[in-house]
């Protein structure tokens, strides 16, 4: 069975996969791509190593990397459509919900939550229920539906919690319009708040009455609407505002008949270009390839794959799962990451990107093997009477990890939507130094995730296999055994110091950073 | 297109008006008229300390007291070493250092909101829903470029520094240390990473990237590989030193006293010694809606032998004439007493300022008998942004960036000339 094993692995190493990859025929990803690589010239990289595959779907979309134990099972299945048949699994799994339901909420948050946020809002049901949802596949449009018209209780209507976090007490919540435009429309309309926008058509008369769909809205405790009074000709910072009745970004006013949210939800999911699901593709595209996939007025990109996949999600009826599954078994996903940044820029070459904060806050997590801690620290919170009744969820705790992370990974006052994080000075000598963590980088303390390795391997060749899939998930290249071995031949002052440089290594390694 | 010509009406206006100030005060004082880059030269502050007050300390019961009247409260006020200047009693070693300080006692706005006031305290800017403003630290760092790539440009000790790096480029990010008890546990090296470990493992770190940067060309990866570079520079350079206040003189150590916040203010001073262009230093809470007579006292005793220490220290090593120090919060406390003896919100208040090329021993602008409201010399916080940037040389209509939308280091604001 060991020999077996090992065989496997030589062929997962060499990149020769006994299977090709799994990508569907007609794929539309790829049938865009192999157009534009022929028209340029390009080769496209080969498919991605085994486990360097099995590695990226799992950060994707558990948002944590495989455990050694799952590595070796997926090494050990033969089947010619293995990664087809993972795709699958995987997208319908519990924990792949969870992450995206974290992801999604991530976003609708903004990235942020202060204590005074945890309070004003009810993050504990928004968070259940986002993870309900993507559980059973609920039609994105019925999300954004809820989250755009839905009023009342904020425990039985969890949706509202989305306004409730941006009503912050501004007489009028620019905040919320702005966050619903970009979240729902994939549009940036907040230049045109005090002048027209410099670089399209979009006027600041737009924007106000865009804005009027927002107006009545209060967070008091729970979310409800009272009627403003009309807003006459008034001087909003610069301009003179005339015509204020609630009016969509593309002239279509309200829908009689309808409630102001209601209305806001059909004409945001009815646009021409289809916007709402453009842009949620384009989010998802963001999640997957670390970069935009519609152009800007920057740089150009692939608006016209955008579009098809916009059409293709709403006829599959606004099917998330289903449009996970058209970009993770293209080919062009499951390519290997090598090469030269201009190849990777036309995607010749595969998916590279760093870790987004909830993926960071995970592999940090299971680095050190804080899931215990991070539920004292929690349970230690939640008794302390003082503590609000919305803190008490155990659905936030998560959401307080993620918090706390942020500020480790994110030069502080960057938008995390427009700059990915790739660590700081900052960060790396965190990692490499903090007296804390140094500490539990800890051969002789059983619990730490380096203590139960060597508990559980005793020769060194072993350990440092294990090491290497806990935290690259991949066998150690042959530079790494050789240079490794030798390490923990080196004179010591205790048993362990060897393997405690080696995990050091790999923590502050680009790569563990990295999904590729 | 205005924005590129950089010649719109009004900022032609603006123009014209400073020149012909300029012209008047070097007729004035018979000097030659002087062109940007000569202020720019002649600007003393080469580096920065901002002791900031959080919560928003009461003016009335420390910069600018109104002993014996309805709103003054029960402290008396003390003769400074400035003459014509008087501070609160429980401010007495900081009095002794006034004669090298100077204080602002008119800075008013209109934003009584913690947040959103201390963030136009860090940034010289309200927020905005569209744009991140840039820390002052990072601003002066930016332009008055890296002393040394073995220290970080800017420092923040203390946790809930209200701005981060914003627009600027993340090398200029202030390096936040967020415990004022032990703000060096990252930097210093302990008995888990002796240095000679960390060396070694760096060595095999380095062999260990080589591939995988080889194999996957990105900008993104750099910056990563930079980052871990310029943090191990940190780590192993001898100034790193500067964050271990146990190596200070003890004659040093004893000007500052031992309390946390002593040894931060004492960081502070050694880090800008060591190339860091900017220190903040976080302290307080100053929100004293209730008995705020006792916490002020309170505060004031943690905050006066630090501060005056810091003071006589800087001078004593001829650091003071180009070290800018400055002490303030985000906005001050109502004159008004509440029930609970205590002060509310209130948008005029005291901000110190020292060193640095600010003339020392100046009071700047006036509050009334009960310090109810301004009767001269109000100074807005874009002016008081405008001295700051002076001081250390840098134009406060300077363009930062164009792009998304044209940002000014200050969006104007004119400096206290008083003070120069």
């Amino acid at each position: 069975m060991k020999i077996a094993a090992t065989a496997a692995l030589v062929l997962a190493l060499a990149g020769a996969s006994p299977q090709e990859t799994a990508t569907v025929q007609g794929n539309p990803i790829d049938h865009y791509f192999s157009g534009l690589w022929n028209t340029k010239n390009l080769k496209p990289a080969g498919p991605a190593p085994d486990l360097i595959f099995f590695r990226r779907l799992h950060i994707d979309l558990y948002g944590r990397g495989p455990s050694p134990d799952e590595i070796r099972a997926w090494i050990k299945d033969k089947a010619p459509d293995k990664r087809a048949k993972l795709v699958d699994r995987m997208v319908a799994n519990d924990e792949c919900a969870e992450f995206f339901a974290d992801l999604w909420l991530d976003a609708l948050i903004d990235h942020s939550m202060t204590y005074q946020d945890f309070l004003r809002t009810d993050v504990g049901p928004l968070r259940r229920w986002l993870r309900t949802s993507f559980h059973e596949d609920l039609p994105y449009d019925r999300i954004v539906r809820a989250l755009l018209s839905d009023r009342g209780s904020r425990r039985e209507n969890p949706a509202v919690n989305f306004s409730l976090k941006h009503l912050n007490g501004d007489p009028v919540p620019v905040k919320l319009a702005t966050m619903s435009a970009r979240l729902f429309l994939g549009r940036d309309i907040r230049c045109a708040q005090c002048h027209d926008h410099p670089y399209t058509d979009f006027t600041q008369e737009e924007f106000w009455g865009y804005m009027e769909f927002f107006r009545p809205l209060r967070n008091a405790g729970d979310l409800v609407e009272r009627p403003q009074p009309p807003r006459g000709p008034k001087r909003l910072d610069f301009g003179e505002m005339r015509d204020l009745q609630p009016r969509f970004l593309d002239g279509r006013t309200a829908l009689p008949d309808k409630t102001l949210g209601q209305s806001l939800a059909e004409l945001t999911l009815t646009t021409k270009d289809r916007e709402c699901s453009r842009a949620f593709v384009e989010r998802t595209w963001r999640h997957f390839f670390g970069k935009r996939l519609l152009s800007t007025p920057a740089e150009k990109n692939h608006d016209a794959l955008a579009a098809t996949l916009a059409e293709r999600f709403e006829r599959e009826e606004w099917s998330i799962r289903k449009l996970l599954r058209t970009i993770l078994t293209s080919r062009v996903y499951q390519m290997d990451s090598k090469g030269k940044e201009a190849d990777r820029a036309l995607y010749a070459a595969g998916p590279l990107k760093p870790m987004g904060p909830l993926q960071f806050m995970n592999a940090y997590t299971n680095a050190f093997d804080l899931h215990d801690e991070h539920r004292r620290a929690y349970e230690k919170m939640t008794a302390n009477p003082e503590t609000g009744e919305q803190l008490k969820d155990p659905e936030v705790l998560k959401v307080l990890f993620y918090t706390w992370a942020r500020d480790l990974l994110m030069p502080r006052g960057r938008d995390p939507e427009e700059d990915p994080a790739y660590g700081t000075p900052r960060m790396a000598m965190k990692f490499m130094n903090n007296q804390r963590l140094q500490s539990m980088i800890n051969a002789t303390w059983k619990d730490s995730l380096l203590g139960k390795i060597l508990a559980k391997k005793t020769k060194p060749s072993e350990r440092i296999e294990e090491l290497t899939l806990a935290m690259l998930g991949r066998m150690p290249t042959t530079w790494e055994k050789q240079e490794f071995g030798e390490h923990l031949k080196e004179r010591f002052t205790f048993v362990g110091e060897g393997y405690e440089d080696i995990f050091w290594v790999l923590l502050n390694s680009t790569e563990f950073l990295f999904i590729h | 297109m205005h924005e590129n010509c950089g010649c719109s009406r009004r900022g032609f206006l603006r123009l014209s008006v400073g020149m012909s100030t300029g012209a008047a005060l070097a007729a004035k004082f018979g000097l030659p008229l002087l062109g940007q880059d000569t202020v720019t030269a002649m600007a003393k502050a080469k580096r920065c300390i901002l002791l900031w007050m959080m919560g928003a300390p009461s003016q009335l019961d420390t910069w600018d007291p109104k002993p014996n009247t309805e709103t003054g409260g029960p402290f008396a006020a003390i003769q400074t070493t400035a003459p014509g200047i008087q501070i609160s009693e429980h401010l007495p070693l900081t009095a002794k250092q006034m004669k090298h300080l100077s204080l602002i006692r008119t800075v008013n706005s209109r934003d009584p909101n913690h947040e959103t006031a201390a963030y136009m305290l860090h940034t010289a800017y309200r927020k905005a829903a569209d744009i991140e403003h840039p820390h002052m630290g990072s601003i002066v760092a930016q332009e008055l470029g890296m002393e040394t790539d073995e220290m970080p440009p800017v420092v923040v000790i203390g946790s809930g520094s209200p701005a981060g790096v914003g627009y600027l480029a993340p090398e200029w990010a202030p390096v936040v240390f967020d415990r004022l008890s032990d703000p060096a546990e990252d930097v210093l090296t302990t008995k888990f990473n002796p240095r000679e470990r960390l060396n070694r493992r760096w060595r095999m770190l380095k062999g260990f990237e080589y591939d995988f940067a080889q194999e996957h060309e990105d900008r993104r990866i750099a910056a990563r590989q930079q980052a871990s570079e310029k943090a191990y520079k940190i780590l192993t350079s001898d100034r790193v030193k500067a964050f271990d206040v146990r190596l200070e003189k003890e004659n040093v150590k004893a000007l500052y006293g031992d309390s946390d916040y002593a040894k931060a203010v004492l960081m502070a001073r050694r880090l800008v010694e060591s190339g860091v262009r900017f220190v903040e230093v976080m302290y307080g809470d100053w929100d004293t809606h209730v008995d705020n007579f006792g916490r002020v006292k309170q505060l004031s005793t943690e905050i006066d032998k630090p501060m005056a220490g810091l003071v006589e220290d800087l001078e004593r090593r001829g650091m003071l004439k180009d070290t800018l120090v400055i002490c303030m919060g985000e906005f001050g406390r109502t004159p008004k007493i509440n029930a609970s003896m205590g002060r509310d919100h209130w948008t005029t208040w005291s901000v110190m300022m020292g060193g640095g090329g600010i003339q020392p021993g100046r009071v700047i602008g006036k509050t009334d008998e009960l310090g109810m409201s301004i009767v001269d010399r109000p100074v807005p916080v874009n002016d008081l942004f405008a001295t700051i940037y002076h001081a250390a040389g840098i134009p406060a209509d300077k363009k930062l960036i164009h792009v998304p939308r044209p940002m000014k280091v200050v969006d104007g604001g004119t400096y206290v000339k008083e003070l120069f």
